[in-house]
């Protein structure tokens, strides 16, 4: 039975900041802060053949820097995703093609950032999911932007924050209130653009099936002492099966809860099949 | 989630620490006293000559009645010499097993003769052993114990202590306090001995109703106690819990007093209650003496393994005996001996439980569901701390999750039992099943369609699937029964777990086999005289409701159910003809299903008058066993004929047979039309019947027809004639019509000649232009 994916995305810029570095992708779409919402059966030609990428980037270096380098990483990598098909690819394949693209992003943006004047310290996080039939999985990221998994009313992160304590977070040595009351543990360890050899974490164990959803959303969304908590993601969860009433929701709710950090959010939620591949 | 449903009681610690070191335990009371009232005050000592019981005159004081300690009176009473013990005043005996006591008659287990409760004292009146116990003979000198032989353990000791245990446990008894000293001799008049098994101050009953957790252990000697009485962990407030107490707890108990009777001590002894605990959560194990019996040493291996779910019990012991030993018991002992107790630094933390191992965390995680649920699915926290004590099993319990992300009630299941592969599994009233018939036993209770939900076959194939020695192929068993119909999935469970297990046809009707299925449900043939016997409709009504193909997959007869289902599906209207092919799928020699025709109404043959058209029953009837289905049908097309209501598909009926004559059917012919039954499996009998029919023309219109034909070639006739005479033709006119004249004429070649053949002509075409038109006529007026 086909499944279908619903995917869509959001940015804001928070309360605080005067403006957005976060960018997202959706497809060959990256954009900041307008709602991008797509449909598709997983049988479709161009899912078949390419996938789905979906992934969010948070820039830093000053807004124009962070902004820069967000929006160029993304569409630096969309570029490099879609630039053949891959249809048929085995789990390996696809995740060396995933590695593939990152590791020429990190070049390509690193070149972008230095021809760039006053741009040499910009950089961007990045975080995000690459899907392709029938039930291939890759999830990346470098830095504290993150990737949440919510199936059978839990929700649970498929990435570990590239911080500090981000390890001693994920095994429960600390809590997130407790992470961002220490100074300095918020900075990154990983991320893309400030070094040439930066390493971004693939994670390939992992299969999409009906019923998931991912979310991808950056440290202003959900991170440690900041954005929405875990138990606000799940209840929308819970309550929203609309993809795009979902993203501008906890967008929404992330703002208004905290609101200092830019906030963007790519969410997909795989509707039906049963088996999950299409 | 609802895993296991949890009514475990949490057990209270033993308050009264107090007992430890009296000899005699006291006795639990989770139910209350037996009676109400004020206590009586100690009996004490009593002198010879006094009267307990009404008939039970006290000899000696064996030990005097306190408020803390059983009274022990030696009696004489109808019933001969006996021992009359009374129960402390601050602890009336339980009264489960006080009312159980009088039924236990047993060689091997002491006789309580009767129990009465007189002024506010409880008495039990017992049997006495002439032998005193077998403590008596392990007396300790000051470098040295005084122990029984290896060859006695081995012929007397253990066949008469396994066969009182294996007594009480059938009777749901554990006796929780097998030592020295509560197993008496009695001497017999040959001059040998009976071991007998007695004080039951702290045995506890598993009735049905109640787990065995709720026969907490506050009481007994602990150097004798198994492992599993002592807590595994300890919550927050540092109270600690009880595990389980099971039949296998006395089987340990055993193996304790086996080690001590050889060597008149045990490691055990020379410990205080703390230093037990720690032998025991260090999961250390008893020293099992040397220079004994291979055969002995075994059976100590066995008894004294650790964990109880591995532990040999009665069967295991049963065998060791019989000398039987199973690979699988030999291997339990190696298991327990390879197994090292993996412990992490911190407990975890979860919700008031702090479980510090695997198995302490399994049972925090079965007593909180929803927080386990909570940690497993939402975090990797736990599985970190897995992780900290045995990778693998981390990993395995993620790849679970990852697997049942959707479902993670079961997601938790799984964990639990990665955690601890022994765990039973444990019902919502709080029994437990250790395999999928005792699974089925427990839901056999329950309405067929409520005790096999999705839920909880789930529940079991994750159990089957992660259990200790899991059973991947009734899993997946377990799983394919979830498609079928709920009533039915029950009993293809049993059919699961047991393929040689018979089909029930019907009530009190089974069948092993196809064809003895297809024979049983059609029953006798005299059956069905009258009617369809209930044999039948009951298999019927069971195949209809899924039961036979539940059946016919769990025995191995996957090919004959799916092609049952396609016979199934093509006859979904039809569904006795349905039934009756799937029976001969299952047994194709059964017999065909006789139809017989009815023909005494076309007998001699069936006529219509031309021009019309005549309808006629013809009932059939069934002769035999089984339904019959088919269509009757005339052979070769005979015209003129035809069947309606030809489909049969009761045991009896009626098909209609219409002759019709009306279009261009040949008048004043015979024909013969054979009436056959098309079916795949009845037949009509004599294989098919014939009938013989034909058109009867009305002989007015057949005369006027006649007539009409001569008067139209009289006119032919004599239209040449007068033709020729009109044109004035010549012709010699013939002297006479006779035949020489004509014969004559023709070899002349005369004109009378071609005169005759051209009239012959003519009046013949008149006669054929007459009948089409009467022909005509009469169509039109017919339609």
């Amino acid at each position: 039975m086909m499944a279908r994916i619903h995917v869509a995305g959001l940015g804001h810029r928070g309360t605080v900041k005067p403006g957005n570095d976060d960018h997202y992708c959706i497809g060959q779409w990256v954009e900041q802060s307008a709602l991008v919402a797509v449909s598709f059966d997983t049988g479709a030609a161009f899912f078949r053949d390419y996938g789905l990428l979906a992934a969010v980037a948070d820039g830093m270096g000053g807004y124009a820097g962070g902004a820069f380098a967000s929006r160029v990483a993304l569409e630096i990598l969309q570029a490099q995703f879609y630039a053949e098909r891959r249809g048929g690819c085995n789990r390996e394949e696809f995740t060396g093609h995933i590695r593939h693209c990152l590791v020429q992003t990190q070049g390509l943006l690193a070149g972008a950032l230095r021809r760039q004047q006053g741009l040499e310290d910009a950089g961007t996080t990045i975080a995000g999911v690459a899907m392709m039939p029938p039930d291939l999985l890759v999830v990346f990221h470098a830095g504290d932007s993150r990737v949440l998994l919510g199936c059978g009313g839990f929700v649970r992160a498929l990435t570990v924050d590239h911080t500090p304590l981000g390890a001693d977070l994920a095994a429960g040595r600390i809590t997130e209130q407790e992470a961002a009351a220490i100074p300095g543990a918020s900075r990154l360890t990983r991320s893309l653009g400030a070094t040439v050899d930066c390493e971004v974490e693939l994670g390939s164990e992992q299969s999409w099936a009906a019923g998931d959803w991912l979310l991808a959303g950056t440290d202003g969304w959900h991170g440690p002492g900041r954005g929405l908590g875990r138990a606000s993601i799940r209840q929308a969860l819970d309550r929203e099966p609309e993809v795009a009433s979902l993203v501008s929701r906890l967008v929404a709710a992330s703002v208004e809860a905290d609101g200092v950090d830019n906030a963007t959010l790519v969410a997909i939620r795989v509707e039906g099949g049963g088996d999950g591949g299409g | 989630m609802t895993v296991v449903d949890d009514r475990t009681r949490k057990i209270a610690p033993p308050e009264d620490g107090g007992e430890e070191g009296t000899g005699t335990r006291k006795l639990a009371m989770p139910a209350g006293p037996v009676t109400a009232g004020p206590p009586a005050m100690p009996l004490g000592r009593l002198a010879p000559g006094h009267v307990l019981c009404g008939d039970c005159t006290v000899e000696q004081t064996i030990r005097p009645h306190e408020s803390q300690r059983p009274g022990i009176y030696r009696c004489v009473a109808p019933e001969g010499d006996v021992i009359v013990k009374v129960a402390p005043a601050a602890h009336p005996p339980r009264s489960d097993v006080w009312e159980k006591l009088p039924e236990l008659v047993h060689p091997n287990v002491l006789r309580t003769y009767r129990t009465t409760e007189e002024g506010g004292f409880f008495f039990e009146v017992q049997e006495y052993c002439n032998g005193g116990t077998l403590a008596d003979r392990l007396t300790r000198g000051d470098k040295s114990f005084t122990t029984v032989t290896a060859d006695w353990v081995l012929t007397q000791f253990v066949p008469q202590a396994h066969s009182g245990l294996e007594y009480l446990h059938a009777r749901d008894i554990v006796h929780r306090d097998v030592k020295p000293s509560n197993i008496y001799c009695q001497r017999t008049a040959g001059g040998g001995e009976i071991l007998v098994l007695g004080d039951f101050d702290i045995s506890a009953v598993l009735d049905r109703t109640h787990t065995s957790r709720d026969t907490q252990r506050v009481a007994g000697t602990w150097y004798y106690t198994a492992p599993e009485a002592f807590p595994r962990f300890v919550d927050e407030r540092g109270a600690t819990r009880s595990t389980r107490v099971t039949r296998m707890a006395d089987y340990y108990s055993l193996g304790v007093t086996i080690v001590e009777l050889l060597q008149g001590t045990t490691c055990l002894h020379m410990c205080e209650l703390p230093d037990l605990f720690d032998f025991y959560l260090q999961g250390s194990v008893v020293a099992i003496p040397e220079n004994i019996p291979e055969r002995l040493s075994l059976l100590l291996r066995g008894l004294l393994i650790r964990d109880r779910r591995a532990r040999w019990g009665a069967e295991e012991v049963g065998r060791w005996l019989r000398g039987e030993v199973s690979a699988g018991d030999r291997r339990r002992i190696s298991e327990d001996a390879a197994y090292v107790l993996p412990r992490v630094s911190h407990p975890y933390r979860l919700k008031e439980h702090s479980p510090v191992d695997l198995p302490g965390l399994a049972d925090a995680m079965y007593r909180e569901p929803e927080a386990a649920t909570e940690d497993l699915m939402s975090g990797d926290i736990l599985l970190s701390w897995i992780g900290a004590i045995d990778a693998n099993k981390a990993r395995e319990i993620r790849s679970v999750r990852e697997r049942l992300r959707q479902k993670p009630d079961l997601a938790l299941l799984a964990a639990i039992m990665v955690c601890d592969p022994f765990r039973p599994y444990i019902f919502g009233d709080g029994q437990e099943a250790r395999s999928a018939g005792e699974w089925l036993d427990h839901m056999g209770l329950l309405p067929a369609g409520e005790a096999a939900s999705e839920d909880r076959l789930s529940r079991l194939a994750t159990w089957l699937r992660f259990k200790w020695e899991p059973d991947e192929r009734l899993a997946e068993g377990v799983e394919g029964i979830i498609a079928s119909p709920p009533a039915v999935r029950l009993e293809e469970l049993s059919y699961l777990v047991d393929p040689a297990r018979p089909y029930s046809i019907a009530p009190g009707l089974e069948a092993a086999t196809p064809e003895a299925v297809a024979r049983a449900a059609y029953g006798n043939p005299e059956d069905w005289s009258r009617t369809i016997p209930n044999c039948y409709n009951a298999s019927f009504r069971r195949w209809q409701e899924g039961y036979l193909h539940a059946w016919m997959r769990q025995r191995g007869l996957g090919s004959l159910a799916e092609q049952a289902a396609e016979v199934e599906e093509g006859l979904s209207e039809h569904p006795f003809a349905a039934f009756e092919a799937v029976l001969r799928l299952l047994c194709p020699e059964l017999p065909p299903v006789q139809v017989e025709l009815d023909l005494a109404r076309v007998r001699g043959g069936l006529r219509v008058p031309y021009g019309q058209s005549r309808t006629v029953t013809l009932p059939y009837a069934t002769t035999g066993c089984g339904v019959p289905f088919g269509g009757l049908e005339i052979e070769d097309g005979q015209p003129g004929i035809s069947l309606s209501d030809q489909l049969i598909r009761s045991r009896s009926g009626a098909a209609r047979l219409k002759l019709d004559s009306r279009g261009g059917l040949p008048v004043s012919r015979s024909f013969r039309a054979r009436i056959r039954l098309t079916s795949g499996y009845a037949v009509l009998a004599g294989g098919g019947v014939s009938i013989t029919y034909g058109v009867r023309l009305p002989a007015a219109l057949t005369l006027g027809r006649i007539g009409l034909g001569l008067l139209l070639g009289g006119i032919i006739f004599g239209l040449p004639r007068w033709i020729i005479s009109e044109l004035g033709i010549t012709v010699a006119p013939p002297p006479a019509y006779d035949a020489e004249w004509l014969w004559e004429a023709i070899r002349a070649g005369e004109w009378p000649y071609l005169y005759f053949i051209g009239s012959a002509a003519m009046i013949g075409g008149a006669c054929y232009a007459g009948w089409r038109v009467w022909l005509w006529a009469m169509s039109k007026s017919e339609s």
